[in-house]
């Protein structure tokens, strides 16, 4: 049927794009409730992660080694920031952290502005390998790595959440701070942890979305946005939210651009987000009341 | 506002077109002035009663299309547009504030910014109005009794506008709303409990912020004459957040000097950068980076801004100077 | 009719009942203290009735109109007001600046009044320095008025928030421990004021835990325990009252 073959279309580039969505709200998410800081770098990590690698396969690596010295930059930028401008202002007012943050995504962008240039990159990964063909829509194999990867990550977080000490500690610090820090975590610790492990998540997603719309110095301020919607849509109070968030906003697009018009793609996540934020706000108990649960 | 600095101001003001007597130094004088008045009315909302905006640039990109569209499709006379982009912006800021306030903090910036682009988008998409990407075009310029305004008239005209607006501002501030602002900012709880009513407040300074925005525009549009979606963008909205926190949010003064700055800022590093590097992006590189370098270090090391900062400058001086002078009567009694 | 009922007051927290069928009432120009031992659910019946949250049963009613479940700025507009146990003051303001801003109520010129600088909106700004003025006369604290409050000892930014009440004219007045933080000499100070702004026709509602002010100030006192009113009555009847002996053994005692 040549509906269902759409429909199954669809769904599977709304899932690919769902599950880079959800990584960065994940990101978001780890960072937001560990430090009460709503991080507007979050999406340059995903920049920077994708830009890098492409250079690095440009100038002759191979992609995994490439790939690989990408996160480690990126998280290494992500915990020079902390460091740098997070935690001196922890304690300041929402609009000052805001500004800090957006000031330092604006930064970010800004240099790989210039080191750059505005053209996109490409990560030629896949490029000899023709598509799949699925229930009858066809799948690319950057498409499809896309969700095995998302996937994998998105189980590495988990397993690093809920069997290590240090990701235990986080998740204490997430839900209580007060009474992790009486039980001997220290917050700058799980500070520095939670910018460090959601850069290195937003790093991953940039690499594995450059191979399907290329990488350029600007995709991070849509990216932020989109996984800001994402964990909003989700709750921000959990990774499992986000990730459904993630899911649902992707999907929720590739259908809007499927079924009503490309144009209106970018534009229907922001208006998704102001309904959620104006529409339902009892599902958002910690979003109207601006206080994490 | 003290007097000395506000006379000087107005010295400068006035004679600015006659110390720099070409064209393109009275251009940039005019674009001072037109983001002045929106700064002014971001000042008010940021700095005291603390709500952040990310979306100014939708209201001014409201009062200039509203102009725009009025005059050039429908024949209206620009005066009476004026007005009309104005009333335009107030009605959707109340729309958009009314849930939009209700949030707190990191989200009602995100929901001004997700407003700011979705108008930014709207502009585009709905060519058969706004004449789409490609812009608006052959918007009259402003006329008194027959006779356009030539540009060094337009600057008198926005500066007297701004002069207008910051009194009004300044009025507001030193008032009993004034007041109640800064307590809403300082402890809404406290502020509630005495009666004040924070939202209904915090949506009618939001409102007026967004009418300050949509005059501006409608100055903007009548000067330039032609102008694309392009010149409101999120960039835009941001480049009005740096000017006012740079200049000194709680200040309105420090409004125009925010302006003042980073235009300056701008020129300067057009010139100076393309010496050092000579790659075409060079110098918006440089701008972007410089920018949010400003936006962190203000926020970090300099939260009243410029004029904050000459205030404790003066408050330590006069400070040090009373010392002294105790000292000195101490030393001959 | 009295000037605060509070009939059948409940409140339930995630299945925990912090406040349990409580009813009392005020009487105008009187001076009710609320104590109870740690848990009673005093600050949780104040901020039932300052409206800070509403009852999950029960009524509050304000000279006879019901204001449980309303917003706290609109039981202000009915003449009721409340201080902080740890200040809410606004730290960017003077001293005279603070209590300026108690005015809010009794004065009304608006965004135009104000941006145009009508003639109403000048006189209402005269008359509400000089009235924020005289009531930081009252408590003592006229040559503060130009400092910025942030610079006043504890005790004095404690008079200057009670200060800033009074300016509102309330006719109740609830305060939240308004002795804690205070050494004697100030305890003694804070308990004329109180006495003063009573006989002046404001009534008070105070929770407390220093129980000599308590017994020295109030003309009743109403007891909690475990989110029930267990004894009311005058201090002496209270302080003989066996059920509130048996709640303080362990804790704090009465005298």
């Amino acid at each position: 049927m040549e509906g269902m073959a759409s429909l199954t279309q669809f769904l599977l580039v709304g899932l690919t794009l769902g599950s880079i969505y959800a990584l960065v709200a994940v990101g978001f998410v780890l960072v937001y409730n560990v430090t009460g800081v709503l991080n507007f770098t979050q999406g340059e990590f995903c920049m920077l992660g994708a830009m890098l690698a492409a250079t690095f396969v440009r100038l002759g690596i191979h992609f995994l080694p490439a790939s690989f010295l990408a996160v480690s930059i990126v998280v290494l930028a992500a915990a020079l920031l902390e460091r740098a401008a997070i935690s001196s202002a922890r304690k300041a007012t929402p609009l000052t952290l805001i500004f800090i943050t957006l000031g330092a995504a604006i930064v970010i962008r800004g240099v790989a502005l210039l080191f750059f240039g505005t053209e996109p990159y490409t990560l030629p990964v896949f490029q000899n390998l023709r598509p799949l063909q699925l229930a009858g829509a066809s799948v690319t194999w950057a498409s499809l790595s896309a969700l095995v990867v998302g996937v994998i990550v998105v189980l590495l977080v988990f397993l690093l959440l809920e069997r290590t000490m240090a990701g235990k500690a986080l998740r204490a610090c997430m839900i209580n701070r007060l009474a992790a820090q009486l039980m001997g975590i220290s917050p700058q610790l799980m500070s520095l942890l939670a910018f460090v492990l959601s850069a290195a998540v937003g790093a991953v997603a940039g690499i594995i979305i450059a191979p399907i719309t290329l990488a350029v110095y600007d995709m991070g301020l849509m990216l932020s946005l989109k996984g800001f919607i994402a964990a909003t849509l989700g709750g921000l109070a959990s990774a499992p939210g986000a990730i459904a968030g993630g899911l649902l906003l992707g999907v929720l697009e590739a259908l809007g651009a499927g079924y009503i018009g490309s144009g209106y793609k970018d534009v229907a996540a922001f208006i998704v987000l102001l309904i959620v934020l104006f529409v339902r706000p009892d599902g958002l108990i910690s979003a109207v009341r601006g206080e994490r649960v | 506002m003290r007097k000395w600095p506000l006379l000087l101001t107005v010295l400068l003001v006035l004679l600015y077109p006659y110390l720099l007597q070409s064209t393109y130094f009275r251009t940039i004088g005019i674009f001072i002035g037109i983001r002045a008045i929106v700064v002014i009315g971001l000042c008010l909302l940021m700095g005291y009663a603390g709500q952040a905006s990310l979306g100014q640039a939708a209201f001014y990109a409201l009062g200039a299309y509203t102009s725009g569209v009025l005059t050039v499709r429908y024949g209206v006379s620009p005066w009476l547009a004026l007005p009309a982009g104005i009333i335009l912006a107030s009605v959707v800021a109340a729309a958009v504030g009314w849930p939009a306030l209700k949030l707190r903090g990191h989200f009602l910036a995100l929901a001004t910014l997700s407003f700011g682009l979705i108008v930014y988008f709207l502009l585009k998409q709905w060519s058969f109005l706004t004449g789409g990407p490609s812009g608006l075009s052959g918007i009259p310029a402003l006329s008194v009794a027959g006779a356009r305004l030539r540009s060094a008239e337009y600057y008198y005209l926005v500066w007297g506008t701004v002069a207008l607006v910051a009194w009004l501002a300044h009025n507001i501030v030193h008032s009993r709303i004034g007041r109640s602002l800064r307590a809403i900012h300082d402890s809404e709880t406290a502020a509630e409990c005495l009666g004040v009513d924070t939202f209904r407040l915090k949506l009618q300074l939001f409102v007026l912020s967004a009418a300050y925005a949509a005059l501006a525009g409608t100055l903007y549009a009548h000067f330039v004459r032609f102008f694309s979606p392009a010149a409101f963008g999120f960039k835009v909205s941001i480049e009005f957040a740096i000017m006012a926190a740079l200049g000194g949010m709680a200040s309105i003064y420090g409004g125009v000097l925010g302006v003042a700055t980073v235009t300056l800022l701008i020129e300067v590093l057009r010139a100076v950068v393309p010496l050092a590097l000579p790659a075409a992006h060079a110098v918006a590189a440089v701008e972007t980076a410089v920018f949010g370098l400003i936006l962190v270090a203000v926020f970090i090391f300099l939260p009243d801004g410029l004029a904050g900062g000459a205030q404790q400058l003066r408050t330590r001086l006069v400070a040090r100077r009373a010392a002294a002078a105790g000292q000195t009567k101490e030393a001959r009694s | 009719m009295s000037i605060l009922e509070v009939r059948e007051v409940a409140r339930e927290f995630g299945g925990v009942l912090a406040v349990d069928k409580v009813s009392f009432m005020v009487q105008e120009n009187e001076i009710v203290s609320v104590i109870g031992p740690n848990g009673a659910g005093k600050t949780t019946l104040f901020n039932i009735i300052s409206g800070v949250y509403a009852p999950t049963a029960g009524q509050v009613l304000l000279r006879g109109r019901e204001i449980q479940g309303k917003k706290v700025f609109q039981s202000a507009g009915l003449g009721l007001t409340r201080t902080f146990q740890n200040l809410q003051l606004f730290s960017r303001m003077t001293v005279l600046e603070n209590v300026m801003t108690g005015r809010y109520m009794r004065t009304s010129s608006g965004f135009l009044a104000a941006a145009l600088r009508l003639p109403q909106a000048v006189r209402e700004e005269r008359l509400t320095r000089e009235k924020a003025f005289s009531c930081l006369e009252q408590v003592g604290l006229e040559a503060c008025a130009e400092r910025p409050v942030t610079m006043l000892s504890f005790g004095e930014q404690r008079l200057v928030e009670i200060a800033r009440a009074m300016a509102m004219e309330p006719g109740l007045l609830l305060l939240d421990e308004p002795a804690s933080g205070l050494n004697p000499a100030e305890k003694l100070q804070l308990a004329g004021l109180l006495r003063r702004l009573r006989d002046s026709g404001i009534t008070i509602l105070l929770v407390e835990h220093d129980m000599n002010t308590v017994m020295e100030l109030s003309d009743r006192v109403i007891v909690l325990y475990l989110g029930r009113k267990i004894a009311e009555g005058t201090p002496a009847e209270v302080q003989q009252d066996e059920m509130v002996v048996a709640a303080y053994l362990g804790g704090e005692k009465i005298c």
